[in-house]
């Protein structure tokens, strides 16, 4: 329903209000992430300035430069250990949900419930509340300081089974039904039938997985203590407390670890919301 | 029919027998999932139980102490701190939270406003963003000298501009300004996607009935977002009660102790202070968990006591 007709001289300011606090919210949730970046390619020399300058006399990449070739601080190889934790956590924590939601989702399993209950009960246990046991745990498996050691529990995320379950109930049962009748074994339906229908709710699980695992400081930092095995994120705060790094130092760490996960939202922001809202509907 | 009378044997018994082995490949799909969250989730939490009850020091496991460890994290002066931060932190920010995301997401979602996913991207963008970088980004901005909001303050005649992290008055609360800042974009989204699912046609007859907009809020909005309300306090809980990378990052703890939350405390406590008190800080966890269990299933009862009815 269309329709243009004038507005009145107070519905006009109305508008403007509400625009004006949306545009000014806007500019407070960005500004940090412009002064970051900001901060980071100005000449060394401005950065403890006590005027504020909102653009930058010159771009310099020196800061970028001297982290990315530093002997000491092995910023490239913190960047790959994070790509493989987050990859490989991503990797377990999808395959094992997909597994899981498609019984749950579908047959009468003797015990189903408790197990389903069991999966989700681990959402009320992050890993930050049991820091102790978790420790004793990975260390008794002689996994302490390894890239399985930190994958393992970041791999356990429950939210993003509960995505693809929910996702996976909402598929017409008399798809897979009919291939149960005409002898395909549960493989094949959901290899055949389950796992492409579910598609959008697994890109969605997928990108939440990795981008909680990029993100996670407390397991990598409780369980690796190396400068070979630590993440960008553990990293950035090894630098800063042992290697005494300037204010600029330690936010273009800062700019290379939030940079990735920035482009990856803006181009699958579509994903991202709609597996938010999904993980939403059990609370 | 003999079909019939062999039918008829079958007890229950035999029944759930033929269920559990008709559904050997489900439980075999099971297993892995099962696997990883009880060894990497759920054995943890036995482990941290039973250490609780041990002068256990890193991975020796020591004598049994009985109630010892509770005693003496309650004793605490530093644990009663932190769990009066944690606290502080914790509600704080989920009540600016829930004000301020359920405001912008009434407003994003008027009709005629534009640029819909623009907003609720931007909004969204600290969501996405590591604690970490989060931490020295606004380390950085409340610099009480070179930070950007203190220059910006000193412009407008305020000198000199509060030092934020260094007060031990303020900064608590300064590490609530920057988590609410971190989650308000993250509530947002699940609201306004509660308030799409909302029937116009609710708002459009009370518009006849002569409503205004503030009595639609309070009528028909909030009382259909109550589950949605729920949630953000029950998540709110979950993520703050947890918190640790904010405060390592910002403050340490400091200063003196008014920033300490209860997850930092356990970690000092067990790994910051060279002493490696495992059993004390495997108690100081327990507490933690409880006290998330607690809340959580409080909340979800208190959200669920009474549906909507319009």
């Amino acid at each position: 329903m269309k329709r243009r007709k004038k507005l009145s001289i107070q519905q006009v300011l109305q508008r403007i209000s509400v625009y004006i606090i949306l545009i000014v919210t806007a500019i407070f949730i960005a500004f940090p992430f412009y002064w970051m970046v900001l901060t980071t390619i100005m000449p060394a020399s401005e950065v403890y300035n006590t005027e504020i300058k909102l653009f930058v006399s010159h771009i310099d990449f020196t800061m970028y430069h001297k982290l990315l070739t530093d002997p000491q601080l092995p910023v490239t190889r913190f960047f790959i250990n994070s790509l493989i934790i987050s990859i490989g956590a991503t990797v377990l924590n999808i395959l094992t949900a997909i597994f899981a939601a498609y019984p749950l989702s579908r047959r009468k399993i003797p015990g189903g419930k408790i197990f389903y209950y069991l999966i989700v009960a681990t959402m009320m246990v992050p890993g930050e509340v049991v820091l102790i046991g978790l420790y004793r745990v990975v260390h008794s498996m002689s996994m302490y300081n390894t890239y399985q050691g930190m994958i393992l529990p970041l791999a356990v995320n429950a939210v993003n089974f509960l995505i693809i379950m929910n996702y996976m109930l909402t598929i017409p049962r008399e798809l897979d039904e009919a291939a149960i009748v005409d002898g395909a074994s549960m493989w094949q339906v959901l290899l055949k039938i389950m796992l492409p229908l579910s598609k959008p709710a697994i890109y969605s699980a997928m990108l939440l997985a990795f981008l909680s695992a990029w993100q996670n400081f407390t397991i990598p930092y409780l369980l690796s203590s190396s400068n070979d095995m630590y993440p960008l994120s553990v990293g950035a705060l090894f630098t800063e407390n042992t290697l005494f790094a300037t204010r600029q130092e330690t936010l273009t760490l800062s700019t290379i670890l939030t940079i990735p996960t920035l482009i990856i939202f803006i181009f699958t922001q579509r994903f991202v919301f709609s597996g938010i809202t999904a993980g939403a509907i059990k609370g | 029919m003999f079909e019939v009378s062999a039918l008829e044997k079958i007890t229950p018994k035999m029944k759930f027998l033929f269920n559990i082995w008709r559904e050997r490949t489900s439980y075999l799909f099971l297993i892995p999932i099962l696997a990883l969250y009880t060894i990497f989730s759920l054995y943890p939490i036995i482990q941290t139980f039973q250490l609780s009850f041990f002068d256990a020091k890193i991975i020796k496991q020591g004598p049994f102490v009985g109630f010892k460890n509770y005693i003496d994290i309650f004793a605490a002066k530093g644990f009663q701190q932190a769990i009066g931060n944690t606290f502080i932190f914790t509600f704080g920010t989920i009540l600016f939270v829930l004000i301020f995301s359920l405001g912008l997401s009434v407003l994003v979602n008027i009709s005629w406003v534009k640029f819909k996913t623009l907003f609720k991207m931007i909004y969204f963008l600290p969501a996405v963003t590591s604690f970490v970088a989060v931490g020295y980004i606004w380390k950085w901005m409340m610099d009480s000298s070179f930070g950007v909001i203190n220059i910006f303050l000193a412009k407008l005649g305020i000198t000199p501009g509060p030092v934020w992290l260094a007060d031990p008055d303020l900064a608590i609360w300064s590490l609530v300004i920057v988590n609410v800042w971190r989650w308000v974009g993250y509530f947002l989204v699940i609201f306004l996607a509660n308030l799409q699912a909302i029937p116009s046609v609710y708002y459009e007859a009370s518009e006849i009935d002569g409503a205004n907009a503030w009595h639609q809020f309070l009528h028909i909005t909030i009382p259909l977002l109550r589950q949605a309300i729920t949630l953000t306090i029950v998540l709110g809980i979950i993520n703050n009660l947890k918190a640790f990378a904010l405060v390592f990052v910002m403050t340490q703890g400091g200063p003196a102790g008014t920033t300490e939350l209860m997850a930092t405390y356990v970690y000092q406590q067990a790994f910051g202070t060279g002493q490696y008190r495992f059993g004390f800080s495997a108690a100081a966890s327990m507490v933690l968990f409880i006290l998330i269990m607690v809340f959580t299933i409080f909340s979800n009862k208190l959200g669920r006591t009474e549906e909507v009815d319009l």
